[in-house]
């Protein structure tokens, strides 16, 4: 017996089909409309799980991007500033070397004034800042680098940190962003120590923590002769000699000329005699180097003609003579700058003048120093000699170029973090590319597909349509009369 | 005359005929009406001289078109279908809440991590500050409001058991009425057709809540079974109740009984697996991944310290349930474990940081006893807020603290002798804690003694470094040793039995109870709905802990709350977040496309066997017409007869006459 199909089956199999067409030409409607395939999760769980990861990927690459382009952009404001300081110093370098040969103060002013100009020029680009602060201040980024007040060195103070700052690329590794100023400005490799003066002061063996340059003060402190001369201290012999080392190092020749003692002549290491009687207690004697000794002549030896030894202590002070150190006449003695604790290690075996010293600790001035050193030696500030005035420019020519060299090691490092940074940028770009992609072939629909499956759709509900009228429409009721 | 009796009964027959045949008309399109037909049977014959001759015709019954066994598995369909569609429904919910978009969870996790690291970029600025306490707002009120619009699910999904449990008690109610009915009709013998229609009718909307079946009882009333129990014994009838259990279930049980129901499908099925299994998962998967999200990023922060360098006071936002009960069982939804915390105590005054440590039992110790460990530490005071049970601690007087970890910068120097003084700096990132001890080569002077040497070792005696402290070394220069770890050594003398150590960790909380205590957190509050920034950071983001120096361009701290955007979590069963969040959405979709498949299996099974039913029951509207004209013949021809019987009489008449 065949199969019983009756209207009611006919009309249900008709709704429930077009209600199933109806909604596939929902669902592809949207799907031409929003160009996506997946609507929503049960559309296909799989492909929205590997979506959503894909998404997170691709916005998180973008992030990437952002944070990548915001440090770069600060890099790159750097290294305009890098690049605008090594020009200052190479005009500067130029200044110092037209100063050699100008012999005009007034044109020595001219280059002095020059040189102002470039120190304001490279401290402003030193306190660069940008919306996100200063660009060489490390991690303090709120505070200004180089507030322009000095160090009991002579150095500008940094007030930054010494620590670099990073971009951080999540799942990355940490990169190196800006670079402190102390970094930038300040460190260079430090070189020998120079003492310039007339005591005898030399560089130590040890290894300076000093910067800049310090005055050394060696100072005199009392002095005491061999026996049997009869000849004593002058009253200002603590005060004003001016001469310094362990017995023998300094030595008087006598000559009593009386052969009573009351008078005679005294000659300091070989300088022109002094003729001295037995009245005289304070009388100057001066050495062939202009050293000078305050003795009491009232009770020499009578007849004494011959040669004394002379013992005279002193001291060493880098802070103006508050605090002292006595000359050990070692070859590696310690003094520290109770100012800002830093240590000198100084020869001092060969000390044998009282005086002001030079010391400088090349390599390790500041770029502003620097400028400011060479202006002050350009208009001599500490009357130098001309030989020595010469010396000293020439040692800030030499300054220039370390730090100069410093800044382009500097600009080097810079480049290398921005070569870096531009590549991570470029391969996260790629990277970006890559993730839309494969996000997008998960995600998107393919329209042509959609929209043949549209038209197919459409015709189906058609053809459903007419054929149920079709079989509903003849009935027996048509046909009885 | 035998005749007019023949005639007559054939005329009534038709007549009756014709009337269930208009009734199946009628009933054509009426949704489980069965059709009809009438029984004809010959009436008894009487004797005729030598001959039966029949007496004509009588109606015997009418029959009711039913296949029981097609109609006991359409039954069955149905609730499975009930339970199916049902479930689709309550689930295409869930899968709504988690369909990605704008604004959705998955975008707000995305830009927390995304502003996060902009923020780890440029920490200093306020703006990009804002922008990511914004994120991490918005992240939890996702959460919030998912974890709400769950609860409201469940609140819609609770109202509609009740009403489903009504409307199945109502058709209980009827069935049983009807039963009644039908018992008394067939009493007077007839066949109640339409009212088993309507009754099979009610128990097929039945079935659509709960797995009924019907037993005849035999004597034309019917048994309904729900769960395998009755629930209509002829006229009388059971009522279901849904029940809220302590355990937070929900369950429907017949009148009175505690014990729930074991239903094996229909629509209430659907609702109360909803309730007690489906939405309770999701909440609580989303409960627990914003908990993880909570607990790793509180941690996190809680180990750095912001601009403004260590704190003087850190408040807890989070309570414990009890003072004096151990920790394993007073803080219920972030774990504390036992281990040991590190807490950086800095002189104001020096900046010389001094690590002490305090060790937790959770099992023994309660919040009380932490208070009273951090209290004993130098410069350290704890206090308790009784009535919100949550711990603050704050630094004495001329003292900082902080949670960073940064290794103590002055080292006990109880065993140095000479005059130099070592100096640590850095931030150690190690992959374990360490500890450090230095020794030197001999004695000698820093920065000028040929080949004064320190030597580094870690805590198993390995050489980690050699540092030249001698001729060639600038007395003060720090070098990094290891791990991000510099030494440096003052000027000054070293003797050679000198020796001083360091102890090194990466993880200043061992425990977790920085974060179980919301102690210097991003988040506060421990449970959906009260989930938000802390309050403190909203007011002022330059509190938020960026990094481990306290400068504003360190962002250290900021980078490695970053770094659990990739951090594979065993609570999230090795997932991220990102993936946690996926494989909560695809699972949504996965319960919808289950639900969707069973459906339309089902909704074709149903199709199916509703053909089958309407082979046999269905009406065709051709099939009654001609059925329908088949009667109007016999009932001409019964007329005919009836006619020609008439004019036989009368003939007989007219020859009487």
């Amino acid at each position: 017996m065949d199969f019983r199909v009756t209207q009611s089956q006919m009309a249900a199999t008709a709704r429930k089909y077009l209600a199933k067409q109806s909604s596939e030409l929902f669902t592809t409607q949207q799907q031409i409309s929003t160009g996506l395939r997946i609507q929503r999760p049960s559309d296909d769980p799989a492909a929205i799980r590997r979506s959503l990861i894909q998404r997170d990927r691709v916005d998180r690459l973008e992030a990437h991007e952002v944070s990548i382009s915001h440090v770069k952009s600060r890099l790159e404001q750097a290294h305009v500033h890098l690049q605008d300081i090594n020009s200052l110093l190479t005009t500067a370098r130029q200044l110092a070397l037209q100063s050699q040969n100008v012999t005009d103060d007034s044109e020595r002013t001219a280059i002095a004034a020059q040189l102002d100009g470039l120190l304001q020029q490279m401290t402003s680009a030193a306190n660069a800042s940008d919306e996100s602060g200063y660009l060489f201040s490390g991690t303090a980024g709120n505070t200004q680098p180089f507030p322009g007040t000095l160090d009991s060195s002579g150095q500008t103070v940094y007030a930054g940190t010494p620590d670099s700052t990073g971009l951080y690329i999540a799942g990355d590794v940490e990169r190196q962003g800006l670079l402190p100023g102390d970094m930038v400005f300040q460190s260079a490799a430090r070189e020998p120590t120079v003492v310039v003066g007339k005591s005898g002061a030399a560089p130590g063996t040890g290894t300076d923590t000093a910067v800049g340059s310090k005055q050394l003060l060696v100072i005199h402190d009392s002095t005491t002769f061999a026996g049997g001369s009869g000849i004593l201290t002058g009253t200002d012999s603590a005060a004003g000699d001016t001469i310094i080392g362990p017995s023998g190092s300094n030595v008087f020749q006598i000559n009593d000329l009386s052969g009573t003692g009351t008078s005679g002549t005294i000659s300091l290491n070989g300088g022109d005699p002094v003729a001295f009687n037995n009245t005289m207690t304070n009388l100057v004697v001066t050495g062939a180097l202009g050293e000078k000794v305050h003795v009491d002549t009232t009770g020499i030896t009578a007849g004494f003609n011959g040669s004394v030894d002379i013992d005279s202590t002193g001291s060493l002070s880098l802070d103006g003579g508050i605090t002292r150190t006595a000359v050990s006449f070692s070859t590696n003695q310690q003094i520290t700058d109770p100012r800002d604790g830093t240590l000198v290690n100084l020869d001092t075996t060969s000390i044998r003048r009282a005086g002001t010293d030079h010391v400088e600790f090349p390599g390790t001035s500041d770029v502003f120093s620097v400028l400011r050193e060479l202006r002050d030696d350009i208009l001599n500030t500490r009357n130098m000699p001309d030989s020595t005035r010469s010396d000293s420019l020439s040692r800030r020519i030499g300054d220039i170029e370390r730090i100069q060299d410093h800044v382009l090691d500097m600009v080097g490092v810079q480049s290398v973090s921005l070569e870096q940074i531009d590549r991570l940028e470029s391969r996260t770009g790629d990277l970006k590319l890559a993730e839309k992609i494969e996000y997008s072939d998960t995600v998107s629909a393919d329209i042509a597909e959609a929209v043949l499956r549209l038209k197919e759709l459409n015709n189906l509900q058609q053809f459903t349509m007419a054929a149920v009228g079709q079989l509903l429409t003849p009935n027996l009721l048509n046909y009885i009369q | 005359m035998k005749a007019f009796e023949i005639g007559l009964s054939s005329l009534r027959a038709q007549q009756q005929t014709l009337s269930v045949l208009g009734n199946n008309l009628a009933n054509a399109a009426t949704p489980g009406y069965h059709r009809q037909r009438v029984e004809l049977n010959t009436r008894f014959p009487l004797r005729d001289d030598d001959h039966h001759i029949g007496t004509g015709v009588d109606v015997s019954r009418i029959a009711r078109l039913r296949n029981s066994a097609v109609e006991t598995a359409l039954l069955r369909n149905t609730s499975e279908a009930g339970t199916s569609q049902q479930a689709l429904e309550i689930n295409r919910q869930i899968e709504s809440l988690l369909t990605p978009g704008d604004a959705t969870i998955h975008e707000t996790l995305s830009n927390f991590f995304n502003r996060l690291e902009k923020s780890s970029n440029a920490p200093q600025d306020l703006t990009v500050r804002q922008e990511f306490l914004s994120s991490a707002d918005e992240l939890m009120s996702s959460f919030n409001t998912l974890d709400q619009k769950l609860a409201t699910l469940e609140r819609d999904v609770r109202l509609n058991v009740d009403d489903g449990v009504k409307e199945v008690n109502q058709l209980l109610n009827d069935i049983a009425g009807l039963n009644s009915l039908i018992f008394q009709t067939r009493a007077s013998s007839s066949e109640p057709n339409d009212l088993l229609d309507r009754r099979d009718a009610m128990v097929t909307k039945l079935t659509e809540w709960v797995d009924a079946d019907s037993v005849s009882l035999g004597d034309g009333r019917e048994q309904v079974l729900v769960a395998g129990g009755a629930v209509v014994v002829g006229n009388q009838s059971a009522a279901l109740r849904s029940r809220d259990y302590r355990n937070g279930t929900t369950g429907i049980t017949l009148n009175e009984l505690t014990t729930p129901l074991s239903l094996g499908s229909g629509k209430l099925k659907a609702m109360t697996t909803a309730l007690n299994e489906t939405i309770p998962s999701f909440r609580e998967r989303l409960r627990e991944m914003a908990r993880e999200i909570i607990r790793t990023v509180d941690q996190q922060h809680a180990q750095g310290v912001s601009d403004q360098g260590p704190y003087s006071v850190l408040l807890g936002t989070r309570g414990v349930l009890d003072l004096t009960v151990p920790l394993n069982n007073s803080v219920p939804e972030f774990p504390i474990n036992s281990g040991d915390l590190y807490i950086t105590v800095t002189e104001d005054a020096t900046g010389i940081r001094r690590t002490e440590k305090v060790s937790i039992d959770t099992s023994t110790e309660s919040l009380t006893d932490i208070a009273t460990k951090l209290t004993a530490l130098d410069g350290v005071v704890a206090t308790i807020d009784t009535v919100r049970k949550t711990l603050m601690i704050s630094a004495e007087g001329s003292y900082s603290i902080d949670f960073a970890g940064r290794p103590d910068n002055v080292p006990v120097l109880t065993s140095m002798t000479g005059t130099s003084r070592p100096e640590f700096s850095g931030h150690f990132h190690g992959d374990a804690p360490d500890d450090w001890s230095v020794t030197f080569s001999g004695p000698g002077t820093v920065g000028e003694t040929v080949g004064l040497t320190a030597t580094i070792r870690n805590s198993s005696g390995q050489v980690i470094a050699l540092q030249n402290i001698g001729a060639g070394y600038e007395a003060g220069t720090a070098v990094e040793i290891r791990d991000g770890v510099a030494l440096q050594f003052g000027s000054g003398t070293i003797n050679a039995a000198d020796t001083f150590s360091l102890t090194l960790t990466n993880n200043a909380d061992e425990t977790g109870i920085l974060s179980a205590l919301g102690i210097n957190s991003l988040f506060s509050g421990s449970e959906p709905g009260l989930f938000r920034v802390r309050e403190e950071l909203r007011r002022n983001p330059e509190r938020l802990a960026t990094s481990a120096t306290g400068q504003p361009g360190d962002a250290i701290n900021l980078a490695s709350m970053a770094k659990l955007r990739d951090l594979r979590l065993d609570e999230l069963s090795g997932r991220t977040f990102t993936e946690e969040i996926a494989d909560i959405t695809a699972e949504s979709g996965l319960i919808v496309q289950a639900a969707d498949s069973r459906s339309t299996q089902l909704e074709n099974y149903q199709s199916r066997l509703q053909a089958d039913r309407d082979a046999l029951s269905g009406v065709d509207i051709n099939e009654e017409m001609l059925l329908m004209m088949q009667g109007q013949r016999a009932y001409q021809a019964a007329a005919r007869f009836l006619s020609v019987a008439d004019q036989m009489l009368e003939e007989l008449f007219t020859i009487a006459r």
